[in-house]
């Protein structure tokens, strides 16, 4: 409520202001405006009248609405004031119906207001919606209650022939137009006197001209664009209008291949809309009304009413051509004085759009081109006259040639000036044989439940094919039924494993927002750059992924980069710094590295720090690997005022658990002086891994295959013993550090002798370690499941699986068991007191807090 | 004063599920359990803490399963017969949590007035009887009433908790 008291306050400031404004200017306009004022609501008396029995029951019910939705609306909510635009245009088009011309006119204007809110093409959005609210509610009094125009406090920069501060020129051709031309100046374009109804007979005509325009075409933009500003129309012809036009090409281009493409979509209906707004601006009713169907078509598709194909999309693309045969008429009778005829085409193009907006798909006028499979984009252009054998190879070539990978079909249509429509119909043909493709929208927790149900299957099938019982069954139908029955379990499984995958877009856009927030609030200059943002992950991983990259990119800004530009200048580097967030696929997982070109980390520090904290011994020589891991020890984070120094590790324990939390690793590498790469790998599913199955004793471990290098059985001779540090084993030259699963764990009746045992080598960040287990009892696919929020991250274990015998195994985290392994030596070494398992891991949260 | 635990004693009473751990009677809010199982294969976590028994598979999903007796600090029993798993769901803070609880064995359900509950005896501060709720009278038996959540939150589930932070 408190909006609609205060928009009258604001509005009248603004009439004030237009006041002061128009007083400075000269006082004699005022006179006019006053004039036109009165004028006006005399004139307008006759037609008040009519409205008090509106025959379209639409009107007042629209204006109500209209009048609801504007009390909430915000300036800066743009679909919300897109509405009100629609809205707006609907009570033009009633009103009209009505005959209520001088209401339409002004409510035009109204929607030009909106528009210029929304383009945010005014100095004072909400001096402008002050204006639309007082309008909006006269409007209301006018149509809704049946007032006369004078008793309603219609703002008169609204209403036609009161114009005053409209810094637009009158949306519809005026026939003073072209005076206003002649002689620029302000004065001019008040001068004529105001409200239609009381100007003379050429006016009316011109009025009438008008209205057989929206019926049929009326004069075309190319004579109206003699007579409007030139340097505004060329501006918007030669450049804007044809960028504008491309980025379209471009967006459908990508929708005839993905109608759901969401981003596609809407730059196409941007597009059209800025064209619009643009076009209404400069009078170009032409063009502004074939881009406005154009933008009614998507936003159809937008709320999803449509899906953007077929003859929808081939309207879309006829609206592209028939605005760009527009502008280059307009362009022509700019250059040439003379204006082309209004083309009859124009009415029959509008009609279509319209059909395909409301569904009735028109027929097919031309014949498709036969859909073969296999065939390439390529050879349809070429066979259907399209396009010639050498574009496409120059265009093969630039596409070959270029880093983006490029679309064939983009860069035919933007290089190659291949109509973008024809490409885009030699893609549909080659689609046409792969399927249509249609969207589904799923509760994600259906999905959810499917995917828990496919890994029961999984389960339950590896249960009855490995049960002893039906290893029994010398049947070979059996064994071939059981094959069947595992190959289509996988196939299934392999189905599901990507139903959960989302795009890593809208994480990656909200770290380019945040990086744009903390280098304004540093007073840094940060340029942020992204790729891979389409890389897929599994969305509980995607969901989970945010807070860590915002941890690591909060800390690349404000602690990487330098504060002082001199600093950077002098290391050599522009002063701009660099921050880049990158995601690819490699190898089974999926890597997102954020990299800086900041100072880079300080080892010194780092170790100083931990030597002080004991977390490493005087003694300790550490690899640079381990030293950089040492900011992510619990025990570092805390203490601020080192790790300023040191450039980074604010939380960043907190950072490693989320991340190892999703099965992935973190990995640092740092030049100093050059900056840092924080790496996270990912595993591409969370639901299913591969996994090797050890014995140790009496308990079975999995391993998940991943990690896993090769597996050797040890001799004697490869194992070291290095004094209390624990043993270490050569393979192949390299020495590596051997954990025994049975110590480890405690694991009763585990394999003591080495030479009867089995070691496991695993690679995990970068760092390889011997696991030794008793035996080595076979690969499967298993599904995680957690060990509940009380088990929640035991050391070494990253959670459980039902194993085939229906008992539950023990998935061992191969990063977290390492580092609780070196952990334990340490702990033994530093105070040679000797915990108990279950004290162990309480001293130590003991210790960090 | 005696008002109080009046009330106190009429908000715990209710139907109870009583079983018994080395010989003792022990009750138990009927509402907290979800269902009874027999004993089955729990596999060993390792670095947890000993009355955790370890993890079982209830139809697809992984439970933690704790041993009441030795929770308890009660001699160790071989497994009988009747010796089995009681499921309760236990409040975690603002979450649930699905866990087992093993016993000697179930006995009934019963009814208990808030005239049979006693409020707890205090044993010192060497004891610590937060979980339990109250002494139930029946007839010539008594029966210790525990809180569960407090039972299974108090002890081990902060201590896996510590586990976790390190990790």
């Amino acid at each position: 409520m408190p909006r609609t008291k205060g928009k009258p306050g604001e509005g009248t400031k603004t009439d004030e202001k237009n006041d002061a404004k128009a007083n400075a200017k000269t006082s004699a306009k005022n006179g006019a405006r006053a004039n036109a004022k009165t004028n006006a609501s005399k004139s307008a008396k006759p037609d008040a009248k009519a409205q008090n029995a509106p025959q379209n029951e639409e009107l007042p019910r629209e204006v109500e609405a209209l009048a609801e939705a504007l009390v909430l609306l915000e300036p800066s909510d743009v679909s919300a004031m897109a509405e009100a635009h629609t809205s707006l245009q609907k009570i033009v088009e009633s009103l009209k119906q009505e005959k209520q011309e001088r209401f339409a006119e002004a409510t035009h204007a109204a929607a030009q207001l909106v528009e210029k809110i929304i383009l945010a093409d005014t100095d004072e959005p909400d001096a402008a919606m002050a204006t639309l609210l007082r309008f909006v509610a006269a409007l209301q009094a006018a149509i809704c209650n049946g007032r006369e125009e004078a008793e309603c406090d219609f703002p008169v920069e609204l209403m036609p022939g009161g114009a005053v501060e409209q810094p637009a020129p009158e949306p519809e051709p005026e026939p003073e137009a072209p005076k206003a031309k002649s002689g620029l100046e302000d004065s001019t374009t008040q001068l004529p006197p105001a409200a239609p109804q009381a100007a003379p007979v050429k006016k009316v005509e011109a009025a009438d001209a008008r209205q057989a325009q929206t019926e049929t075409t009326g004069p075309s933009d190319a004579q109206t664009a003699l007579e409007a500003d030139r340097e505004l129309l060329s501006e918007f012809l030669s450049g804007e209008a044809q960028e504008h036009l491309e980025a379209a090409d471009m967006g459908l281009l990508e929708l005839e291949t993905d109608p759901s493409l969401e981003e596609a979509l809407n730059a196409v209906f941007r597009a059209f809309h800025t064209i619009k707004g643009v076009a209404g601006f400069l009078g170009l009713t032409q063009i502004g009304s074939l881009a406005h169907e154009a933008e009614n078509l998507l936003d159809s598709a937008r709320k999803g009413e449509l899906v953007l194909k077929g003859a929808a999309i081939d309207a879309t693309f006829d609206a592209v051509d028939g605005l760009k045969k527009l502008i280059t008429e307009v362009s022509e009778a700019l250059a040439t004085g003379v204006a082309a005829p209004a083309n009859a085409a124009f009415g029959l193009l509008i009609e279509r759009i319209q059909a395909a907006g409301s569904g009735e798909a028109l027929e097919e006028d031309q014949g498709e081109p036969e859909g073969v499979p296999g065939r390439r984009l390529g050879e349809i252009l070429v066979e259907s006259g399209s396009a010639t054998n050498e574009q496409v190879e120059s265009a093969l070539q630039r596409q070959r040639e270029s880093d983006e990978h490029p679309k064939l079909g983009s860069v035919l249509a933007r290089d190659e000036k291949v109509p973008a429509r024809d490409v885009a119909h030699a893609l549909r043909s080659q689609q046409q044989a792969s399927a249509v493709k249609e969207n589904v929208k799923v509760d994600a927790e259906r999905l959810d439940r499917l995917l828990d149900t496919i890994g029961e299957l999984v389960i339950v099938e590896a249960m009855v094919t490995q049960s002893p019982e039906m290893k029994g069954i010398a049947s070979a139908e059996l064994a071939r039924h059981l094959s069947q029955l595992n190959k289509i379990t996988r196939e299934l499984q392999e189905m599901g494993i990507p139903l959960r995958m989302i795009p890593l877009r809208s994480t990656f856009q909200k770290m380019a927002r945040m990086v744009r927030d903390l280098s304004k609030k540093a007073g840094k200059r940060v340029e942020f750059c992204m790729s891979g943002e389409d890389t897929e992950l599994d969305k509980s991983v995607v969901d989970k992924i945010g807070d860590p990259l915002v941890h690591m990119i909060r800390n690349a800004v404000d602690h990487g980069l330098e504060s002082d530009p001199a600093e950077r200048r002098a290391a050599g580097k522009s002063e701009t710094g660099r921050v880049e967030l990158r995601a690819y696929h490699k190898g089974g997982g999926i890597y997102i590295e954020i990299e800086d070109d900041g100072r880079g980390l300080n080892k010194d520090a780092i170790l100083a720090k931990a030597r002080d904290r004991k977390l490493i011994n005087d003694g300790d020589s550490l690899s640079e690997r381990e030293i950089f891991n040492l900011i992510f020890e619990p025990g570092f984070s805390t203490a601020k005022k080192i790790t300023e120094v040191s450039g980074r590790g604010v939380g960043m324990d907190v950072v490693r658990r989320n991340i190892e939390a999703l099965r992935g690793q973190v990995d640092i590498q740092s030049k100093p002086g050059k900056g840092s790469v924080f790496s996270i790998r990912l595993p591409l599913t969370l639901a299913i891994i591969d996994g090797m199955v050890v014995r140790a004793g009496q308990e079975r471990y999995i391993i998940p295959t991943l990690s896993v290098v090769r597996s050797i059985r040890p001799e004697k001779q490869h194992r070291t013993q290095i004094l209390s540090k624990g043993e270490l084993l050569s393979v192949q030259g390299e020495l590596i550090p051997l954990f025994r699963l049975g110590e480890l764990f405690g694991i009763a009746e585990a394999e003591s002798e080495l030479t009867n045992a089995i070691a496991i080598i695993v690679e995990e960040e970068n760092r390889r370690v011997a696991i030794l287990a008793d035996e080595l009892l076979g690969q499967q696919q298993i599904v995680i499941k957690s060990l509940g929020e009380a088990m929640k991250g035991i050391p070494g274990i990253a959670g459980g699986a039902i194993m085939p015998d229906g008992k539950v195994g023990l998935i061992v985290d191969v990063s977290g068991l390492t580092r609780f392994a070196l952990t334990e030596n340490k702990e033994d070494e530093i105070d040679t007191k000797t915990y108990t398992d279950q004290e162990a891991p309480a001293e130590l949260s003991a210790g960090k807090a | 004063m005696a008002e109080e635990t009046i009330m106190a004693a009429t908000a715990k009473a209710g139907k109870y599920l009583t079983f018994t751990l080395a010989e003792e009677e022990y009750g138990l809010e009927i509402l907290k359990v979800q269902e009874i199982i027999g004993m089955m294969n729990v596999t060993r976590v390792p670095k947890t803490p000993e009355f955790v028994r370890g993890v079982i598979n209830l139809r697809g999903k992984v439970i933690p399963v704790v041993d009441l007796r030795l929770k308890f600090g009660l001699a160790e029993q071989d497994e009988t017969e009747k010796t089995c798993i009681i499921v309760v769901q236990v409040a975690q803070g603002d979450h649930r949590t699905i866990m087992g609880i093993i016993v000697d064995q179930v006995s009934e359900v019963m009814d208990i007035g808030g005239d049979q509950i006693e409020p707890v005896p205090s044993f010192g501060s060497s004891v610590d009887t937060t979980f339990i709720l109250g002494m139930g009278k029946i007839g010539s038996k008594v029966l210790t009433m525990l809180d569960i959540d407090k039972v299974l939150s108090a002890g081990e589930t902060a201590a896996m908790r510590d586990a976790a932070q390190t990790a």
